[in-house]
């Protein structure tokens, strides 16, 4: 077992609010994607865990931290943006060099 | 009938194959000016500014948690400052540009709300080790901009 895991087996919640398996496996597999991305997060979120945890963060330190992860998903899908626009640059450059350039000067 | 069959095959292949070339050449259109797709180049003063801001705005967020606000006044300001100019020079470049002002505005945002939970908080009451993450925050958002601007194409002009 985890700090991480401990500590979320450890809360108190008589409601039964929060998806304590769902939560622990969330980040389990987040921790295993293929995107860096995905992977920095959940590390980022099991670290912050642990650290309240340890009472290196307060309860209000932590959910602004959290709530600072949603600043970094807005950046990451305007890079994905960006990355798309550049293949398709990319392609369309190619077909400008070798396709208009010269095959049609061909046919 | 055997001779002409021969002589259609290379035909129809010929055709087909400038038909997929035809396809391309209209993604080339709409990729380009056409249809007003706004593209913007790798940019090497961007990226000067991106890895300068990540060092000078980490190592202050990170001395937040240690020193009290009155002694990074002076700081604060020399650096928002400098966020405020680098984002000028990007707004500058136009609506082609408008992913990378994009970025700057959020890596603003947040370099703009850790300043806020210092004045407001102070070192240590949200966690002996709260700015410490923030910068981590703040050095991962400077990642992403810079990883996007290296994965711009370059201007062959």
């Amino acid at each position: 077992m985890s700090k991480f895991t401990d500590f979320i087996d450890g809360i108190a919640d008589e409601g039964k609010t929060l998806a304590k398996d769902e939560l622990k496996q969330l980040i389990a597999s987040a921790k295993k994607d293929e995107s860096d991305f995905v992977r920095l997060q959940a590390e980022n979120f099991e670290r912050w865990t642990v650290m309240l945890a340890e009472n290196e963060l307060t309860a209000k330190g932590y959910q602004l931290l959290v709530k600072k992860m949603e600043v970094l998903t807005q950046l990451e899908v305007i890079k994905l943006k960006v990355k798309a626009k550049a293949s398709a640059q990319r392609l369309a450059s190619g077909i400008q060099e070798i396709v208009v350039k010269s095959l049609f000067a061909l046919i | 009938m055997r001779n002409f069959a021969a002589r259609q095959l290379p035909r129809q292949s010929a055709i087909s194959r400038i038909g997929c070339l035809f396809c391309l050449l209209s993604l080339f259109l709409s990729v380009s000016g056409c249809s007003g797709i706004p593209i913007s180049y790798y940019d090497s003063t961007t990226y000067a500014q991106l890895t300068s801001l990540k060092a000078e705005t980490t190592t202050l967020v990170e001395s937040f948690d240690t020193k009290k606000v009155a002694d990074n006044e002076s700081k604060i300001e020399a650096t928002t400052l400098n966020l405020r100019k680098a984002y000028e020079y990007e707004k500058g470049k136009g609506s082609p540009n408008s992913d990378a002002t994009k970025q700057f505005e959020k890596i603003a945002q947040l370099f703009g709300s850790d300043v806020k939970e210092y004045r407001e908080s102070g070192p240590g009451s949200l966690g002996t080790k709260f700015f410490r993450e923030a910068a981590v925050v703040l050095g991962q958002a400077f990642d992403i901009a810079i990883a996007t601007e290296n994965l711009k194409n370059k201007d062959k002009r």
